[in-house]
């Protein structure tokens, strides 16, 4: 007997792309052996079989976009089963007639414009809504025939019709950025030789979001430095010691942002899809920028205002790790309402981040760097860490901005108002 | 001159559930009736005066049935006039409740003759004289009338429905010219208040739509009931003579005279769609006279709509109304559209014949793979007990995918059972879904989850063999 496997739910991802195929028709698969690999914007994952059998059918080829339960391979239970189930005769292929001549149509007198009943289509074969559905996807403009039911037997619910819709508005803002990335063509060849590399997936799927983002948001980027010389002393006396195995600045720089964001609710607030209200997060999840070898990706600190920079040190390693290892999930990188990126490792002065939307603000740090500074008539080497906050200026004001920046400056400059979780 | 936002033209089901739907919905209407009473052929010389002569003439068979069963009534009497009374009663009831919902609506009921003078503007022939108004939008919703045979002479002799329900008296021979729903609901009349009725057809079948084993089944109990039942034949000639109509008849092998009483011509109905004025406004006609409409029931002038039996069949009171509040709603910027899926229609014989959705025949033609599932009656405890067994209830499925596409009912109630058929029908239904829903027992109504389980193979109360229905 044959049972088919289907894309299992995905979390809040709709969609993913077949990035790999492993099985062919044919070949004998055990139970959990991956049949496909899934890529969604999130992570990549393996779709293990459920059950041991033979290859009848893969439906999926590589580039495919699934959505939860389409058809990914047909399974055979036994390796031999000696009944092949023969095609069924195509009974139906005959097309038929025309309809009977039980209703003569309606000769037209005007040719003007001769209202035409639309052509019959067979009963049975209607799509499977009824007429309240079918009602409601007049209204909205949906053909049904390319609505899939969720429903028993595949019937279409209202719900299946909302989805339908809301993934066409969502797929035709994407393809905005993608029908020509490049700007004006030109053939660079003709200069000089050249090679092509492909971009990596991550690469192409961040592209386009940073493209949507920075052409969606008004950006302006607000910049100062911070004195971190006593945090950085702080940080270098706890390092190593337990509970601050891997102590970094990314650490403290987010302890000091969820601080700040409770100070500032609409920082960590997001537009509603109408651009008409604000949906204030009451919660402090932060995403910070992690470098991989396929490119960046941006895990999320859930509940960072609660959270001691002791143990949000410890679960800024343990997701870094995961990062490059490849091996986080969907719902690793969900949620977020701020984002943090740490260019401090490899140098360089201000720069502006790109704002993630639907978030409203990301802070950008750089590597700090001794200063002089002019303390009190005296000039000092102090240690100056750089910080750019790009922010969403349909949300933020110039000076809730500027005031962001000077409470996440003050916090940094006293470590002691920070929760550094010790004993 | 008067400005609204949408006219009426016509009050019967279709011309007044869109009059009020529209009024709903915030529009100003005007309904324009040429009877000083709404309700149009349905209401006052159709549907419902025949239903409530259907109704007698069920009573007066039933008394006469039971007789044998140890409940014994005198043979009945027939008070014309009180009978006559009592269906007026009604109908007068009705057509009151009418123009009571349309004031509560504010639609303005004007009695008179509307004619198109342009594509926005239409006069209206009152009793007081001739005033123009000018509309945003119209629909046009007049209905139609019994077809004429020019062979029939003009004597008050020759009936048609309309006259035949006046029931000024009852005829002893009765020739019912014309064996489709209409004709025969109106022998079933006649003959049960004591006419002797013959019926001829020109086609090869009574009830030409229906499939055969479903008028073989209405005529297990009808063959022998009427003075004759005649397919295939022509009537040829028609005279009124002093005793009677002396009808020529010409059948497949011979030819023949009879002499009648009245003839009644039931052949059909035509759409009003004369002296309207659709020349000024525009609006196109079919060759047969009926109005063609898109699928928001707009004519080739957008603006001006047309629904029920002035486009065309099938025509149906049921199919009116709905196109009636379809066609207001569009006129209120509403995007509605024509999607009912199936019309059914019943005819309210004794018994009864409902169908809705594809016949067998049209499956046929159409080159569908069905699956059917028939359930007699002799195997219905409720119509043992009410001693109905001639009835029989079939459903045809998609074989492919096993969706219900056709129902069939001949039975008493068959026009009440028939609704569930075409709920079923809209919803997608498969033989699965009907079986699975528990119906109440003992009734008419589980022959429709019985005849699911024939197709299904599970019935339990025929046997089918065994080793069936295992999914």
């Amino acid at each position: 007997m044959s049972q088919e496997v289907r894309v299992p739910d995905m979390g809040d991802v709709e969609e993913a792309e077949v990035i790999e195929v492993f099985v062919q028709a044919g070949q004998s698969v055990s139970a959990d052996e991956p049949l496909i690999t899934l890529e969604s914007d999130k992570a990549a994952m393996d779709l293990p079989s459920p059950f041991g059998g033979v290859v009848e059918t893969v439906h999926v080829k590589v580039g495919d976009m699934l959505a939860v339960d389409a058809l990914v391979v047909t399974l055979t239970d036994r390796p031999d089963d000696s009944e092949p189930e023969p095609e069924a005769p195509e009974a139906e292929s005959t097309p038929p007639p025309e309809p009977a001549a039980a209703e003569p149509a309606e000769p037209v007198a005007s040719p003007a414009s001769p209202p035409v009943a639309p052509e019959p289509r067979r009963l049975g074969t209607l799509p499977h809504a009824g007429p309240a559905v079918r009602r409601f996807a007049r209204e909205l403009g949906v053909d049904l025939e390319q609505v899939s039911g969720s429903g028993r037997k595949g019937r279409i619910t209202y719900e299946d019709v909302q989805l339908y819709v809301k993934a066409i508005l969502t797929r035709q803002q994407e393809p905005a950025a993608a029908v020509r990335p490049s700007g004006p063509p030109v053939d660079a060849e003709r200069f000089g030789p050249t090679r092509t590399e492909p971009l990596t997936r991550i690469q192409r799927r961040s592209g386009a979001n940073l493209q949507r983002n920075w052409q969606l948001a008004p950006h302006v980027a607000q910049h100062h430095k911070a004195d971190i010389t006593e945090l950085d002393q702080r940080r270098k006396e706890l390092r190593g010691k337990k509970g601050f195995e891997s102590l970094t600045l990314t650490a403290c720089a987010l302890q000091a942002c969820a601080q700040v964001l409770k100070q500032f609710p609409r920082v960590n607030a997001s537009l509603s899809e109408d651009g008409r209200d604000l949906i204030v997060r009451e919660y402090v999840h932060i995403g910070f920028a992690a470098n991989t070898d396929e490119g960046l990706v941006v895990p999320v600190i859930r509940d960072a205002d609660q959270k001691s920079i002791s143990v949000l040190s410890g679960e800024v390693a343990a997701l870094a790790e995961r990062a490059r290892a490849q091996q986080l999930t969907a719902e690793d990188m969900q949620g977020g309402g701020f984002t943090l990126s740490n260019l401090g490792g490899i140098g360089g002065g201000h720069f502006t981040p790109v704002i993630n939307l639907p978030q409203v603000a990301v802070l950008g740090i750089s590597r700090a760097v001794q200063e002089p500074v002019c303390i009190e008539d005296q000039i000092e080497s102090r240690l100056m860490m750089p910080l750019s906050l790009s922010y969403d200026h349909r949300v933020v004001d110039g000076v809730e901005g500027a005031q962001f920046v000077m409470a996440l400056v003050w916090l940094l400059e006293h470590p002691d108002e920070l929760d550094w979780g010790e004993g | 001159m008067k400005t609204i936002d949408l006219v009426v033209i016509g009050g019967g089901p279709g011309g007044y559930s869109a009059a009020f739907r529209a009024a709903d919905l915030g529009m100003k209407v005007m309904l324009v009736e040429r009877f000083s009473r709404l309700g149009g052929v349905c209401l006052n010389v159709g549907c419902i005066p025949s239903k409530t002569l259907l109704h007698a003439a069920g009573l007066i068979e039933d008394a006469a049935e039971w007789r044998d069963r140890g409940v014994v009534f005198d043979p009945p009497q027939i008070d014309l006039d009180a009978l006559r009374d009592w269906k007026e009663k009604g109908v007068a009831q009705l057509a009151d409740g009418l123009g009571a919902l349309a004031k509560r609506r504010e639609v303005e009921v004007v009695t008179g003759r509307g004619e198109f003078v342009s594509a926005h503007t239409l006069a209206v022939e009152t009793g007081q004289g001739r005033e123009e108004v000018r509309f945003a939008q119209a629909i046009i919703a007049t209905g139609s009338r019994p077809i004429k045979l020019e062979l029939f002479p003009d004597d008050p002799c020759i009936l048609d429905s309309t006259s035949a329900l006046d029931l000024k008296e009852i005829p002893e021979r009765l020739l019912v010219v014309g064996g489709g729903v209409l004709g025969l609901e109106l022998a079933t009349v006649f003959r049960a208040l004591g006419s002797q009725v013959t019926v001829v057809e020109a086609l090869e079948q009574m009830m030409g739509e229906a499939d055969k084993d479903v008028v073989r089944a209405y005529l297990k109990r009808n063959a022998k009931r009427f003075a004759a039942l005649h397919t295939s034949t022509q009537v040829q000639k028609a005279e009124a003579k002093d005793d009677g109509i002396l009808v020529q008849f010409e059948g497949a092998d011979r030819q023949w005279e009879e002499l009648f009483d009245a003839v009644l011509v039931a052949v059909g109905r035509a759409a009003n769609s004369e002296n309207l004025g659709l020349e000024d406004a525009g609006v196109a006609v079919g060759g047969s006279g009926a109005i063609p409409v898109n699928h928001q029931q707009r004519t080739n002038i957008s603006h001006i709509f047309a629904i029920g039996d002035v486009t065309g069949g099938p025509m149906l009171a049921h199919r009116a109304s709905y196109q009636g509040r379809l066609a207001a709603e569009v006129a209120a910027g509403m995007k509605s559209a024509y999607e009912a899926r199936v019309v059914p229609s019943v005819a309210y014989t004794d018994p009864e014949v409902a169908w809705v959705g594809l016949t067998e025949r049209e499956a046929k033609v159409q080159g569908i793979a069905y699956e059917r599932g028939i359930f007699p009656w002799a195997a219905s405890g409720r119509a043992v007990g009410t001693s109905r067994v001639e009835g029989m209830t079939k459903l045809l499925f998609d074989s492919e995918t096993k969706r219900l596409i056709g129902a069939a009912v001949v039975g008493v109630h068959a026009g009440e059972l028939i609704a569930e058929a075409a709920l079923a029908i809209e919803t997608g239904c498969e033989a699965e879904d009907i079986a699975g829903t528990i119906h109440p027992h003992p009734t008419f109504s589980e022959t429709l989850a019985q005849a699911s389980e024939v197709a299904q193979g599970t019935v339990t109360e025929l046997f089918l063999g065994r080793g069936r229905g295992q999914g």
